[in-house]
Parts: C-alpha cells; sequence; structure tokens
C-alpha cells in the first residue's frame, strides 16, 4: 500500500542574497524562518506559476487545443505568516531581531539600521533595487525553493492575543519541488515569547487617550510585475517592486469631541504623528510602528453593540517631497 | 546592485550620525571590527542622518536570554 505524505511539517529556511539571480545555499541551523501556523489542517503550499503556460493555440484539424509545448517563467507567489518576537537581548550591528522578522522585513522593501540598542527599518531608498531572498518551503512533504524572492509587508493586531505579521511573497522557480527530506532545524532566539495586544500605547497625533479595539497596518507595496526574459534559460528575471503606500487602520471607541475630532482632522487635512507600540514594557521584546507624517483618509463611524466605536485610516506620507520617512519600525 | 541592507549610525556629533552600510556576510567579529574603523570611502560617502533620542538599552526584563545572534 502507498503510504499517506503527511502534512504536519511546516519550516521556512530563508536566506537574503547577496546578487539577484543568484540562490543561496541554505543552512538549517542559519537560516530558518518560524511560521505561525493556524489552528486546524496546515494550508495546502501554494501552486507553481508560469508566465507562458505553454499553450500554442487550438489544432489545425480540431477543435480540440495543439498539444501544449514547455510552459515557461516559473514562479510561485504565498503566504509567510509570523508572530513578532524582539531578540530577547540586546540589539547590535550584528544582532537584529529574529531571523522571521529581520529578514521578511527586509525582502519587504526595508532597510535596517542599528543605533544605540535599537534597529530601526525604513523603507528602501527608491532607486534600490532592494533584498531579495532565497526560500525553501517544507509542505506536505514536499520541498519547494524559490530565489529572488520579493514581499509585502502587513500585519493585524485584532482584538486581543499576538498581532500577526503576514508577509505575501513572490519568487523564481528554477526547479520542480522534490521529495524533501526533513531537516533539523534550529529556530533564532527560539526561547522568547510572542506578546499580546495588551497595554500597547498608540498616539494618534496629539491624541494619545484612544481605547484602541483593533489594528491593521499594510504597506500596499507591489510585488506583482514581472521581468520577462528571452534571453535566460527560465525566462524569468525576477519581479521587480512598485510603490508604497503604508496604511494604518485602527478601530477605537468613540471619544469626545473636545478630545479627539477625527472628522475635523480628515476635513483640514492636517498630518498627525501616528504610533503604536506592542509590549512597551519589555525592553528587546517589542516594537513599535511609527508614521510621523500620516493623513487621515477616511473616518468611519461604526458600532459593535451598544458602543459607538470609529474606524480611521492613516496613510504615511514623506515629511518633505525628498524624504524616505513615511513609515518606520523600531525594534528596541 | 547594492547588496547592503544593514546599516548602523556612527556618530559625528551630539545630534548627527553616519549611517554606514554592512556587507552582508560579515561574522559578528569581523562587524565589529569594521565599524571600529569603517574604510574612509564608506564613511565620506556615507549618508548623514538626524541622531534619534537616546534609547536607553537594559536588560531584558522578563524574557530569557537566547543563544547569540546568527546575523
Amino acid at each position: 500500500m502507498t503510504l499517506v505524505r503527511f502534512n504536519d511539517r511546516i519550516s521556512f529556511l530563508g536566506k537574503i542574497q547577496a546578487a539577484v539571480g543568484t540562490a543561496e545555499t541554505l543552512s538549517a541551523s542559519q537560516d530558518a524562518l518560524l511560521p505561525y501556523v493556524e489552528d486546524g489542517g496546515p494550508a495546502a503550499p501554494e501552486a507553481i506559476a508560469y508566465v507562458g503556460d505553454g499553450n500554442v493555440g487550438r489544432g489545425a484539424a480540431q477543435l480540440v487545443g495543439a498539444r501544449r509545448i514547455v510552459p515557461t517563467g516559473a514562479h510561485r507567489r504565498g503566504q509567510f505568516r509570523c508572530l513578532p518576537r524582539g531578540r530577547g537581548a540586546a540589539y547590535s550591528a550584528s544582532v537584529f531581531p529574529p531571523n522571521e522578522i529581520h529578514r521578511w522585513l527586509l525582502v519587504s522593501g526595508f532597510d535596517a539600521t542599528h543605533n544605540a540598542g535599537a534597529i530601526t527599518y525604513t523603507p528602501t531608498a527608491p532607486d534600490v533595487y532592494g533584498a531579495v531572498m532565497t526560500l525553501q518551503q517544507w509542505a506536505q512533504g514536499s520541498l519547494y525553493t524559490q530565489r529572488d524572492v520579493i514581499a509585502n509587508f502587513s500585519f493585524e493586531a485584532a482584538g486581543l492575543g499576538a498581532p500577526i505579521f503576514t508577509f505575501d511573497w513572490v519568487g523564481v522557480v528554477d526547479a520542480m519541488p522534490t521529495d524533501g527530506a526533513f531537516p533539523t532545524i534550529t529556530y533564532d532566539a527560539d526561547t522568547v515569547q510572542p506578546f499580546p495586544t495588551v497595554a500597547v500605547v498608540g498616539s494618534l497625533g496629539a491624541f494619545t487617550g484612544a481605547q484602541i479595539r483593533n489594528v491593521s497596518f499594510n504597506m500596499n507595496r507591489g510585488i506583482d510585475t514581472a521581468r520577462v526574459a528571452q534571453n535566460l534559460a527560465g525566462g524569468h528575471a525576477g519581479h521587480v517592486r512598485g510603490g508604497i503606500n503604508p496604511t494604518f487602520e485602527i478601530e477605537i471607541e468613540r471619544p469626545a469631541r473636545a478630545a479627539f475630532d477625527p472628522e475635523v482632522v480628515r476635513n483640514t487635512a492636517a498630518t498627525a504623528a501616528i504610533s503604536y507600540q506592542v509590549n512597551p514594557t519589555v525592553v528587546n521584546n517589542r516594537f513599535t510602528l511609527s508614521m510621523p507624517t500620516a493623513q487621515l483618509v477616511d473616518v468611519q463611524p461604526s458600532a459593535d453593540g451598544a458602543i459607538p466605536t470609529i474606524r480611521l485610516i492613516y496613510e504615511g506620507k514623506p515629511s518633505t517631497r525628498t524624504s524616505n520617512d513615511a513609515v518606520s519600525l523600531l525594534w528596541n | 546592485m547594492t547588496t547592503t541592507y544593514e546599516y548602523a549610525l556612527v556618530p559625528i556629533s551630539a545630534t548627527h550620525a553616519k549611517r554606514v552600510p554592512l556587507p552582508l556576510g560579515q561574522t559578528p567579529k569581523q562587524r565589529e571590527a569594521y565599524l571600529a574603523n569603517p574604510p574612509k570611502d564608506v564613511l565620506e560617502a556615507a549618508e548623514v542622518w538626524p541622531l534619534p533620542a537616546a534609547v536607553a538599552p537594559a536588560a531584558p526584563t522578563d524574557a530569557p536570554t537566547p543563544p547569540a545572534g546568527k546575523e
């Protein structure tokens, strides 16, 4: 009898590439990315897709399609989710947040800067290609490998519980999946636990007294444009990132207008410094999202039973027309 | 293309610093040595950044110390 392939091991390894187009060799002890796997049966891995699917039209003498030629431009899209954690030890120029945070943020269009025990992630300069990663994924007993992976970063902190970071990624597939022997994996900062969204510190400009219910953030980074390359064997030279639109959505209880009047703020296109810090009292296991020049672009009154609430959407803007400071993430 | 996505601020005054790019793939020791004496041309070309408000690094209060970083 053929034995079933199990679906209970979900693992990722990922390493920043020294060069675009050249995959890295990954190490199970150095490059592990700890994923968040939801309750229930693990989701199936994402399918391989093609730029050219091999279709060459219909047959000359039948209505049925002609036999396809080989497909080209193989790539995969997927989603990596993890729970934010800090390093649990002092940061330095060579000690960053755990791999699943640090490396995914780098390929999501951020650069990391160390200063005095803190790491700040800011958008990569606009004229720079940005980091790309070689990513291996074990799922359903198979090993999927892709290179030149880039991603878009978003997170959600809904109600109480741990925030969830999501990285929607896309990468080039050079070789078909294999029956991958599952390696012994060493996770980075393995003993540091994620943290819940209680006692968070949120500031909406001068208003710091918000009763916060839900928060989400999305960089809205375009990752879709494929570099079609007839000159390459696989026909695919990776994906090119598009623009960003850092968007912060927060649901709070409706405050008195004397304290905070979002409709007026929206109506005047005023800018405000927005920040949201989770686990603020635990040094080296906390993070702060900041948008120093945010604008309120949508105000939606809402309700939860008897509680009047509002949903606010802020967009991060650069402080000057040429600045690159629309958003930052601080780990300290 | 650049192969640098990690930087460190090297103060040049009380309020400003040079943002020095750090080569990928260095061990912590190599990186320490590199930062202690960054190449002159790299330092000259580095962007000037305002130093953020001082952050007081402190020992973790309730998180155990994990193995040393591998970056």
